[in-house]
């Protein structure tokens, strides 16, 4: 019979050296109770092994990894099936330890295999172990697998970032027609407005009532240009409330490099607006209550000059009516009243100064800086009797903002005024320093007029605190910490012990002012 | 391909081949099991891929071990196998497996056990004879089951469905035969051939 | 004799019915395709061979076969099955089967069946 002969024809040593030899598995036969009854040259080679050596020896042990019931069943399965049965490379791993020494194979130590378990000779009870060399392929699987894992994170990560700039980042795209095509969730939320009533609407249609004529021409004009445009609008949410957004117009442009549109980015500063505001009221009233404050001040200062003038005046009068006025009390008098004037018109030229806005930075001598603050003070302090001292270097400069120094330092002073004018007492005193170290200059104003408690030096810095009985109206030191620490970029602490209190300010030499 | 069914008699026959195929698949797992299983009556559909995504969804549990294995010839396709996470750990049990690899390959030759035995006997009963590759594994949730690319493949598949059970053991699976196109085509006409041989 | 086929497939029922008419000619043969129609037949035409298959739906062969050798403990009950497990074998046999044959069946196993009963 044809098949017979085929048969026999296979089985000679013929085909069996010129093909099985040099075939690129590794086979081995087996009986059910895994002696080994041929092992191919593939096998003698990669295994080190020479066929003679392993002939009825059992698989198992000659190699000890393998689980002799598990390959005992599958043969049996596939002797009863009379189909194959399997180890495959990427569960298994492998069947016989077969060391690789690949350099571009680094993860494995062994050969990964597939083996198929044939049915070879169902009377004699053999099977066939084909064994093929995967290794290559379980490589690349394994790379791919870590790859795909790779790129599954990315994407895992990319969409957690999508999904928080949709609900952080208010966000607004428009094509090159204007006409909106994407919002972001915090654009909605904050405006209050639907997704669907807002995508492929004009974007200066939808804004039209909420935008000034010149900056549409603004946004126009660096869309033109295909620049990027920051910008301060106004917005109303669908329940008309007044947002105030700081936006970003960024030109978009597509894989290919062409422009397809503008993203807005846009920062909710309606807060910040506001406290900004809030502040710039806070300063306008302190300068309100300064002006009040120091109006008094002049008065103080005026009534001793101006009676002067007053008692020179009656005299002149009096010595006229009887006529006894001479030349040289004219001359005289009129010498006191010139010099009485001047005096008079240099205080409120201070005061005029005083509420000049400067922001220039001024090279001063310090002591100036306290002779103009004293000069509003000088006649108060000499009713109330306080002693007042100064240590201040005729050399010390200051680089500072004059009036915006000057204007806390009257501040400071007028506050321990105020203080003894509550608590007199028989020393009354003022003390000011004032010197330099490497990079501050300090300044200390202390004063014995009873001191602060502990509680309450804790609160003088907030804003409308005030212990004076009357006219206080707290804003004092929070706008002089305001000026000292965001103006001078400097510090102002304030220190109590005793009866006594201490201001210290420190200024940075090296002044750059806001 | 326009949609194919199956006339009543087609498909008793064919519940029928598969009834005695099926028994000798389940006879040599009960051997390599050392067990006895109880035997169900195959149901037989001729569905699209999507109504058979969603009867593997209502299949129970959370965690499902899927493997498949093809099979090539004049009646080619794919048999899927799906085997609960609790049955297979009974299953790890019972053949004292220690590793999950062990239990991985288990589940393999248990594919390919049935596979094999199911699909041979299936097709010496329609006179062909079919070719198998090595089954495949994975472990997949069920609500991942549509991102498998095995079940795109098929637009229209019969699925002969049926149950392995292990009572005693308490190992569950579910054997799904899928084939397409060509080979339904082919099978409605072996099924009628044996039919007319019948009458 | 009367014959009793039982098997929920028509196709097996036909196999059945088309060699055991090879052999006994124009004999009684009945159909039922399934356990609980089995039992009424029984106990309407009272056959003296019953082929029974195992599996099949409202009451499979299992459940079939006692009450059917309640009837008449004389009655040969020739399970058919595609079950071939040696316990499926061993449980039909205790609860009273002649014999058990694998599926399908064709005309020289009809035979062989005969003579044995």
């Amino acid at each position: 019979m044809a098949e017979k002969s085929t048969q026999q024809y296979l089985r000679s040593n013929d085909v069996n050296e010129k093909l099985i030899a040099s075939i690129d598995n590794g086979i081995i036969i087996l009986d059910e109770e895994l002696s080994i009854f041929y092992y191919n040259k593939w096998l003698e080679i990669h295994t080190q092994l020479k066929e003679v050596d392993v002939l009825n020896h059992k698989i198992d042990e000659v190699f000890t990894n393998i689980n002799g019931k598990t390959l005992k069943r599958k043969i049996k399965t596939a002797l009863r099936m009379e189909t194959p049965t399997f180890y495959t490379a990427t569960i298994t791993k492998y069947l016989l330890p077969i060391k690789i020494n690949q350099l571009k194979i680094s993860g494995f130590k062994h050969m990964r295999q597939d083996v198929s378990v044939i049915p070879f000779d169902k009377e004699k009870r053999l099977v066939a172990l084909i064994i093929t060399d995967q290794t290559n392929v379980t490589n690349t699987n394994n790379l791919l697998q870590s790859n795909i894992k790779k790129v599954q994170d990315l994407n895992n990560e990319l969409i957690k970032e999508r999904e928080t700039i949709d609900e952080r980042v208010i966000l607004l795209k428009i094509d090159t027609n204007n006409l909106i095509t994407q919002t972001s969730r915090a654009y909605t939320d904050l405006l209050g407005f639907d997704k669907e009533s807002i995508i492929n609407n004009d974007y200066f249609y939808l804004e039209r009532l909420q935008m000034p004529v010149a900056l549409k021409e603004e946004i126009q004009k660096h869309q033109r240009e295909k620049k990027v445009l920051k910008f301060e609008k106004v917005s109303l949410t669908s329940e008309g409330k007044e947002i105030c957004l700081l936006s970003t117009l960024v030109p978009q442009y597509n894989q290919s490099a062409q422009h397809i549109g503008f993203i807005i980015f846009s920062e909710n500063i309606t807060n910040a607006k506001l406290l900004q505001e809030h502040q710039e009221k806070l300063l306008r009233n302190s300068r309100a209550s300064a002006m009040g404050e120091m109006i008094s001040m002049i008065a103080h200062q005026w009534r001793q000059p101006l009676s002067v003038i007053n008692t020179i005046i009656a005299t002149l009068k009096i010595k006229k009516e009887l006529d006894i006025l001479e030349d040289h009390l004219i001359t005289s008098s009129y010498n006191r009243i010139e010099e009485t004037v001047s005096f008079l018109s240099e205080t409120i030229d201070d005061f005029r100064n005083f509420f000049k806005e400067n922001k220039e930075l001024k090279r001063v001598p310090m002591h100036i800086i306290f002779e103009k603050s004293n000069n509003l003070l000088r006649s108060e302090m000499e009713i109330y009797s306080i002693l007042y001292e100064e240590d201040i270097d005729e050399k010390l400069l200051i680089t500072t903002l004059q009036n915006e120094l000057v204007q806390t330092i009257i501040n400071i002073l007028k506050n321990s005024v105020d203080a003894f004018k509550e608590n007199p007492h028989d020393a009354q005193k003022l003390t000011v320093k004032s010197y330099e170290s490497q990079t501050c200059i300090t300044i200390e104003i202390e004063d014995n007029a009873g001191g602060i408690p502990k509680d309450i030096l804790q609160k003088v810095f907030e804003p409308y605190f005030s212990t004076k009985s009357k006219n206080g109206t707290g804003l004092g030191l929070y706008v002089c910490k305001t000026i000292i620490e965001e103006h001078l970029k400097g510090q102002l602490t304030m220190r109590s012990r005793d009866n006594k209190t201490k201001t210290i300010i420190e200024l940075p030499k090296n002044v750059v002012v806001s | 391909m326009s949609n194919i069914t199956l006339t009543e008699d087609e498909k008793d026959v064919l519940q029928e081949l598969m009834n005695v195929a099926y028994g000798n698949a389940t006879a040599i797992v009960a051997d390599m099991l050392d067990a006895f299983a109880s035997l169900s009556i195959p149901n037989i559909k001729i569905m699209q891929t999507a109504e058979l995504l969603n009867e593997l969804h209502d299949l129970k549990g959370d965690s499902y071990f899927f493997s498949t294995q093809a099979f090539a010839g004049e009646f080619s396709g794919e048999s899927a196998f799906f085997i609960d996470n609790e049955s297979a750990q009974n299953l790890a049990l019972h053949l004292e497996l220690e590793t999950d690899e062990d239990l991985q390959d288990a589940i393999l030759e248990l594919t390919n056990v049935l596979t094999s035995s199911l699909t041979t006997r299936l097709a010496k009963e329609m006179n062909t004879e079919v070719k198998f590759s090595l089954p495949s594994i994975s472990k997949i949730p069920l609500n991942e089951m549509d991102q498998n690319d095995s079940f795109k493949e098929y637009s229209q598949v019969i699925v002969i469905d049926t149950q392995l059970n292990f009572e005693d053991q308490k190992i569950n699976g579910e054997i799904f035969i899928l084939t397409k196109d060509g080979s339904i085509e082919w099978l409605k006409n072996q099924l009628n051939n044996i039919l007319e041989a019948m009458m | 004799m009367k014959y009793l086929v039982t098997d929920d497939s028509k196709l097996a029922r036909l196999s059945i019915v088309k060699s055991l008419k090879a052999h006994v000619g124009d004999a009684e043969i009945f159909q039922a395709e399934n356990g609980e129609v089995a039992v009424a037949l029984v106990k309407e035409h009272k056959p003296d061979v019953v082929f029974l298959d195992l599996t099949m739906p409202v009451l499979d062969g299992y459940g079939a076969l006692p009450l059917i050798k309640e009837c008449n403990q004389k009655i040969k009950v020739i399970v058919v099955s595609a079950d071939i497990q040696e316990q499926a074998k061993t449980k039909v046999m205790a609860l009273g089967a002649e014999m058990h044959i694998q599926k399908p069946i064709n005309a020289d196993k009809m035979q062989e069946i005969l003579e044995l009963i």
